[in-house]
């Protein structure tokens, strides 16, 4: 009883071709996200040149709300979409670079919005999140779903988030800075709150 | 890492061995015509019954109705075990008709198809189940096949006969997928099951090499390993149909499963030499370790699915202890297109549930079915792997720890903590 070999080795070249071409079409797939994801990283960048140029009017008009609301839309699609490319290729050197440049993009925000609270007066609320992996954090999840429905209720509330295990610099300075020692933790208008708060709570301590 | 390398290794396997089956059946596709029989052999089919009487008197008159030379045809039931019922009263009617009817006091199916074997001279040897029923032609269809000198066993297309209940259903589509496979088994001279419900052996086979192994609680597929082991052929015949009543409850189905799978496992290990040998071809190259590979996998499957499944839960558990409403999880789910990317499990996956559905119509062309399958075959794609997954599981477990099982007449107790017992008695 011998098995035919043309016949395996046809079947083990039409499987290798299949791989082959998932895994081409998997690369496509994935090179333009992180060409979509790149690409949004720019017009952040352009965009944040606008953070000097609106440094540069504080004197005149710091306070114009529409300098801002351009900013905040294109610094919460390019959040969401670094964390999905997360969730997905955290193996991906580019993914780590991006969630370190979104970061970056965070800090210089929320040092315009207390430069603005400053010179303007209390209009914004800021809360830092910082938050754990999925396995090291049961709650982050919903801390997560939480917040962004505080904002949809309360939309002067500016959400930064911050992953808790994060080797970048700004953020550890961050985390050094309020003594994060545990996640979920929340800095609400610079007061540290630990563990879980739901979207009522976190409203009532603005 | 690791568990991404396993998905991609398993994925490789399962692909290449569909690959594989669906090249070999559309190679031979122009060969599936069956040989005409040379000359009519003797036969004799053997109906172990044992409690059937709902059953026994139609399984007696399909197997009158088969469209065979009468001079050439015997045909036994063997009442076995002590039934409580009328079987063996309903039996003894068809004296008349020339079906020899015999009452055994000792039970199991292995048993009373022995006592058949000594007894009689025909030359070839059928079991039927006694809730078996048998196209008229069927003999025909398959006889031919013994032409061959070295084909020593021939199975025709098992069908489930009732698809009433959801876990009939999903029956049907399992046993006409198996019909698919076990015929390009035969393609590839790889046959390691024959359904016990009907098969025709060589009874010379039988004369050589011993009847069957009353101490195996699937006998059938012992026979069919030993055949292979011996480096005889077996055929299957896809046109011939062969219809048996399936399980109506999933309780049923799965104490039939843990029986098939025991006995999978036991006599796998039993014909080692064979299923996982290069001396063995196709079989024991490819068929055996695959049905291996393939096993581990869908329990691998099984496993992230319950895993993910629990994650869920989880979170929904948590939402719930915070006192906010579960739905809030659905904000979780994003629309847009970018968040949707090519994955090359899922890809591969695609292709698997193409080459299944492809298996799926070759077999139900060629075996000339006509059932209605769409509600089968919804919950064959949805449940089947966890039905499956439980099964195995089930079989495992009493493989290592189980004290005892009755099958019928026949008693198991051949886990490996009962031998480790009995090492240590002794």
């Amino acid at each position: 009883m011998k098995t035919g070999k043309s016949k395996v080795i046809a079947a083990l070249s039409i499987t290798v071709l299949i791989f082959v071409v998932g895994f081409v079409l998997g690369n496509i797939s994935i090179s333009s996200k992180i060409g979509v994801v790149q690409h949004l990283q720019n017009e952040i960048y352009t965009e944040s040149l606008g953070f000097d140029i609106l440094f540069d009017l504080a004197e005149d008009n710091l306070c114009d709300e529409s300098n801002i609301a351009d900013i905040n839309y294109y610094l919460t699609d390019f959040g969401e979409k670094v964390a999905y490319l997360e969730e997905k290729n955290k193996y991906f050197e580019e993914v780590r670079i991006l969630k370190n440049q979104y970061n970056a993009l965070e800090i210089k925000h929320f040092l315009l919005i207390n430069k603005i609270n400053t010179q303007c007066g209390d209009e914004y609320n800021t809360i830092l999140y910082f938050y754990g992996s999925e396995s090291k954090c049961n709650s982050c999840l919903i801390q997560g779903l939480e917040l962004t429905s505080s904002k949809t209720k309360h939309p002067n509330i500016m959400i930064y988030s911050f992953d808790y295990s994060s080797q970048y610099a700004p953020v550890k300075n961050l985390i050094n800075r309020y003594g994060i020692d545990t996640s979920p933790t929340l800095i609400i208008n610079g007061q540290k709150f630990v563990k879980f708060r739901d979207s009522e709570e976190i409203i009532s301590l603005i | 890492m690791p568990s991404l390398i396993l998905i991609y290794a398993s994925l490789f396997i399962s692909t290449f061995t569909g690959v594989l089956f669906l090249l070999t059946f559309f190679e031979n596709i122009n060969k599936l015509g069956n040989p005409r029989i040379r000359k009519y052999p003797s036969v004799c089919i053997v109906i172990p019954a044992h409690n059937e009487e709902p059953n026994i008197a139609s399984t007696i008159e399909s197997a009158l109705a088969i469209d065979y030379p009468k001079n050439k045809l015997e045909i036994y039931v063997v009442e076995n075990g002590g039934s409580k019922d009328k079987t063996y009263a309903i039996a003894k009617k068809y004296r008349k008709r020339g079906v020899k009817v015999i009452s055994l006091k000792k039970g199991g199916k292995g048993n009373a198809m022995n006592y058949v074997i000594k007894k009689t001279k025909c030359e070839i040897f059928i079991t039927m189940d006694a809730d078996t029923y048998a196209d008229r032609d069927v003999l025909k269809k398959m006889l031919g096949y013994f032409n061959d000198k070295e084909v020593m066993a021939v199975a025709p297309t098992l069908k489930s006969k009732n698809n009433e209940t959801l876990s009939q259903k999903i029956q049907s589509i399992e046993y006409l997928v198996g019909a698919f496979l076990r015929k390009v088994y035969h393609m590839l001279n790889s046959v390691y099951v024959t359904p016990g419900a009907f098969t025709a052996y060589r009874k010379s086979f039988f004369d050589e090499y011993g009847g069957f192994d009353t101490k195996n609680i699937t006998e059938d597929i012992e026979m069919t390993l030993r055949i292979q082991s011996k480096r005889y052929k077996i055929a299957n015949v896809i046109n011939a149909s062969v219809y048996t009543i399936t399980p109506t409850k999933m309780n049923e189905l799965f104490w039939q499963r843990i029986r098939w799978y025991l006995g999978y496992i036991e006599s796998a290990i039993q014909y080692k030499n064979v299923l996982f040998s290069t001396k063995y071809g196709y079989l024991g190259t490819i068929i055996g370790p695959t049905a291996i590979a393939s096993i581990i996998y869908m329990l691998y499957l099984f496993f992230i699915m319950i895993g993910e499944a629990g994650k869920i839960l989880v979170s929904i558990a948590y939402a719930g202890s915070m006192g906010l409403n579960p739905l809030i999880l659905l904000q979780q789910i994003k629309l847009s297109p970018f968040y949707y990317s090519f994955s090359v499990v899922g890809f591969i996956a695609v292709l698997a549930i193409m080459m299944s559905i492809v298996m799926f119509f070759m077999a139900r062309k060629y075996s000339s079915d006509k059932s209605d399958y769409k509600i089968g075959y919804l919950g064959f794609s949805v449940i089947y792997i966890f039905m499956f997954a439980v099964w195995w599981l089930g079989a495992i477990y009493y493989k290592l720890l189980g004290s005892e099982l009755r099958f019928g007449g026949v008693v198991w107790r051949n886990s490996l903590i009962n031998n480790f017992k009995l090492a240590r008695h002794n």
